[in-house]
């Protein structure tokens, strides 16, 4: 026998041609499409979109004298901030090596501080400071904004030579 | 070509949004919808035409946008299960007087909404003088008075 809740997922042809089957799917989307906007939001709160928790990233290399402070996730055309800080070993100028596709990516808006020295060979750049006292902490910042989305990868090397790699997603 | 990929992206991304959120957020707009409505223009403003005052990049926009629409409204027309699908179908919710309550909670709405509608389009007082409520496709509800039951 045919309940009432049984009648009422039936499609009535009178007064109005219904098609229950479809909008149940319809409905089932629309649930499946609350909890994902819900997760965008979540995930936008913590970062996976650009400034945030899951997006701050720290890395340095094996002879920790070289720190390199970045973004996991950029958003095209926005501006993101890039940090080196590296310990000096010797009483010679300091030059920064980063190479592949950073051209590409990135335009370089702003360096602080305003002395370095830019050079270009090959793939890589080299950005140069003069040098201050030795066994000391320099600190680079570069304001960039992308040019390009896609999966950025950029091997920055410091005064020792020991690199340190960082990849980056650059959302559309 | 950007211009048109953006304008695509976001034209996509609205629509699903909008769905997902219902039809009742267009059509019984209160004033926080409004406001809703003026920051969701602006935000996508921003993204199809980023630093762009130009002429033509408007134009390419608008174009893009009524170009989508168009194929959207052919595919429907060809595609009835495609209507169905994009649009949705007309539902029943009361039926002789009758509240079918499954279908109520699966359309977001309750009773006091359904006899707020019959008041306000009919006249109607109780439920038993309905002999129709039916949500339309584009989410308004159309009610029709039980003619026994004045």
């Amino acid at each position: 026998m045919k309940t009432d809740s049984d009648d009422e997922k039936t499609s009535r042809k009178v007064p109005v041609v219904e098609h229950i089957p479809l909008l149940r799917v319809s409905w089932w989307l629309e649930r499946l499409g609350y909890f994902s906007i819900f997760i965008v939001m979540f995930l936008a709160l913590l970062g996976f979109f650009s400034n945030g928790v899951l997006s701050d990233k720290e890395k340095q290399n094996e002879s920790q004298t070289l720190k390199i402070n970045y973004e996991k996730f950029v958003r095209n055309g926005t501006q993101t901030e890039l940090k080196i800080r590296i310990k000096d070993q010797e009483n010679k100028a300091i030059t920064i090596k980063i190479s592949d596709q950073f051209d590409n990516f990135y335009i370089i808006e702003s360096v602080v501080p305003q002395s370095l020295q830019v050079s270009h060979q090959g793939n890589n750049l080299y950005f140069t400071s003069p040098d201050g006292a030795s066994q000391q902490w320099h600190t680079f910042t570069f304001i960039l904004r992308s040019k390009e989305w896609g999966g950025f990868q950029a091997t920055i090397t410091g005064a020792d030579g020991k690199p340190v790699t960082i990849n980056q997603w650059i959302y559309p | 070509m950007e211009i048109v990929i953006r304008t695509a992206a976001i034209y996509f991304a609205l629509y699903i949004v909008l769905k997902i959120a219902g039809n009742r957020t267009l059509l019984r707009m209160t004033s926080f919808d409004f406001v809703l409505l003026l920051i969701i223009s602006e935000a996508t403003q921003q993204a199809m035409l980023p630093d762009d005052l130009s002429v033509t990049s408007a134009i390419i926009a608008i174009v893009t946008l009524f170009c989508i629409d168009i194929i959207f409204s052919l595919i429907k027309n060809h595609i009835p299960l495609a209507d169905k699908f994009f649009d949705g179908s007309p539902i029943i919710l009361v039926e002789h007087g009758r509240l079918l309550t499954w279908r109520i909670k699966k359309v977001n709405l309750t009773q006091d909404d359904i006899m707020e509608i019959a008041r306000t389009k009919q006249g109607i007082e109780c439920i038993s003088q309905i002999k129709f409520a039916i949500m339309e496709k584009n989410g308004d509800i159309s009610i029709i008075k039980n003619p026994g039951r004045d």
